[in-house]
């Protein structure tokens, strides 16, 4: 066994401030290499922090936005599904973490029959049919774009203390203003799934097919099954298909093609005609069926304005030299050399 | 319109660094700590809080070099803290935990934001790592390097990246600052964020590479 000598406290600091030689490095790597000396490692570096601060951090506010997550998550105030799960430590398994995951599923439990029992009660509803979008400006300044066919549940009697919350389903697009004391704001949707900003201009779509957040500004962070959480820069797309539920990352430019909603008009880049098919029922609330599987590999591009599905299927029609056939719930595509033979 | 992230530099200097902090006072600290965290956790969080948000955000801004992301990691180390009750299981030292968290997180992010097209599953995933003796002493090379790096930056793209990342200012904002387009700041940006990626990827893999082995 070597011995466990102690290493001056000037040679660590100097480490920190990277003016240690090579020589002093083997030296504290060895210190080191002794567990109990970890404690004393640690206590230097905040030591040095201190006095080597780089600005100053606005302690009491944020102590007192985790004050409020402390006492958000004893009591069962809104549902956050993902409240209880986060990231494991070692897998340690002490008696604590029975009695905490019986814990853990009755507050699941609660805060799912709260979703369903008490939204209505709750929250007041924002509602878009086919072909519509609405603006909606809330209490503390964000304004929320409702695209077609989408819901926004709004807290009846104002934002709780800590934290403001809504819930969507379908597509919006938030502009979510930065209030003084930097409360969260934090989008559900049904599903385990949530994005929580401060201040930022992001368009969530959480429908059938998936879920898609596209960041413009600030930064979100995207809390999706069981914990696990993704945070966006400017101009990140990510999507997450209905199918695996996994995410997967593209970065946008132009970012503004992603609420040309908002003026009813339609983006598409390299669309492939099933999603085309998909974002017109979704937008319009019409069927749209490919009759013939090689209209699969077709593709569309390009920004287009309609305010109706007619519109829109004139244009693909011409575009693409297909034929649809219009009924009043359905647009029925036909390539027309199949249609010819 | 407020500012978010830019500190007040009339506000008093947080409690935090006003303690003494000396070596005969750490097991007492910590003696004191777990009767607290016994007594009443929520008080046991509050304390630490207060003692080490400062230091461990201004830890934290070393790898990330941006306040919002440097007290978001902090601010979820604590979250993850009193959530998954972490502090029954701190056997050693409540410091320690809090300090190797919020690295463990930074370089996560590190990692992340330079390397975009990295399996996301893989960066997310943020159990705690079993490390090698020296791994916490990669930490501080690391954050040298970052450092480093910068400082090396042609002036114009430091600053610009600096505005940007420290000072939390939109583009339009510091093209009207330094006097030059958006475009252009666009530009020294995205140029400084290659140099780093650049700089940083060789580092990245020797810590990468400890950390398969161990």
């Amino acid at each position: 066994m070597k011995m466990n000598t102690s290493i001056p406290k000037n040679v660590l600091f100097d480490f920190f401030e990277g003016k240690a030689t090579s020589l002093q490095r083997r030296l504290i790597e060895e210190w080191l290499a002794h567990p109990e000396n970890e404690i004393l490692y640690f206590q230097w570096l905040n030591e040095w922090e201190s006095q080597h601060p780089q600005y100053m951090p606005e302690t009491e506010l944020a102590l007192q936005r985790f004050k409020g997550l402390m006492n958000d998550s004893d009591s069962q105030t809104p549902p956050r599904i993902n409240d209880v799960s986060t990231e494991q430590l070692t897998p340690t398994i002490n008696r604590f973490w029975r009695k905490w995951a019986i814990a853990a599923s009755i507050i699941f439990l609660v805060g799912i029959s709260a979703i369903f029992f008490q939204r209505t009660l709750r929250y007041e509803r924002f509602q878009t049919g086919n072909a519509q979008t609405k603006s909606i400006l809330l209490s503390d300044g964000t304004r929320v774009t409702l695209n077609a066919n989408s819901t926004l549940y709004v807290p009846r009697w104002g934002f709780a203390k800590t934290h403001r919350q809504v819930v969507l389903e379908g597509e919006a697009e938030f502009v979510v203003s930065h209030t003084v004391d930097h409360q969260r704001f934090v989008v559900q949707t049904d599903d385990d799934f949530n994005v929580e900003v401060l201040g930022t201009e992001f368009v969530l779509f959480a429908r059938e097919r998936g879920k898609k957040v596209i960041l413009n500004k600030g930064s979100v962070k995207v809390h999706y099954q069981e914990g696990k959480q993704l945070a966006l820069k400017p101009g990140d797309m990510i999507t997450f298909n209905t199918l695996d539920n996994r995410p997967q990352l593209q970065k946008v430019n132009p970012q503004h093609v992603h609420n040309a909603w908002k003026n009813h008009q339609f983006y598409f880049d390299n669309t492939p005609l099933s999603e085309v098919g998909e974002i017109i029922k979704e937008h319009f609330g019409v069927e749209v069926v490919l009759a013939d599987t090689s209209l699969n590999q077709r593709r569309l591009s390009g920004y287009f304005k309609a305010d109706t599905p007619q519109e829109i299927a004139q244009i693909i029609s011409t575009l693409l030299n297909i034929s649809i056939e219009q009924t009043e719930k359905r647009l029925v595509i036909h390539n027309p050399s199949s249609k010819n033979l | 319109m407020t500012q978010p992230f830019t500190p007040n530099p009339k506000e008093t200097v947080p409690e935090i660094r006003l303690l003494p902090d000396e070596d005969t006072t750490v097991m007492n600290q910590e003696e004191f700590l777990r009767k607290l965290f016994e007594q009443d956790p929520q008080k046991g969080c509050e304390h630490l809080f207060r003692r080490y948000y400062a230091n461990l955000c201004n830890h934290a801004i070393r790898f990330v070099y941006a306040k919002d992301i440097a007290e978001e990691i902090v601010a979820e180390v604590f979250a993850n803290f009193w959530q998954n009750r972490i502090f029954e299981r701190i056997t050693v030292s409540y410091q320690a935990y809090l300090y190797k968290a919020v690295r463990y997180r930074a370089y996560n992010y590190l990692k992340y934001e330079l390397n975009r097209s990295a399996d996301l599953e893989s960066v997310i995933q943020l159990s705690e790592p079993s490390m090698p003796p020296d791994a916490q002493l990669h930490y501080n090379e690391l954050a040298h390097k970052v450092e480093n790096l910068i400082q090396g930056l042609p002036p114009q793209s430091r600053k610009a990246f600096q505005l940007n990342r420290i000072e939390g200012k939109k583009y339009a904002e510091i093209a009207e600052e330094l006097d030059i387009s958006v475009s252009a700041v666009e530009r020294l940006i995205s140029r400084a964020l290659a140099k780093l990626r650049q700089g940083l990827k060789g580092e990245w893999l020797i810590v990468f590479f400890i950390n398969l082995l161990f």
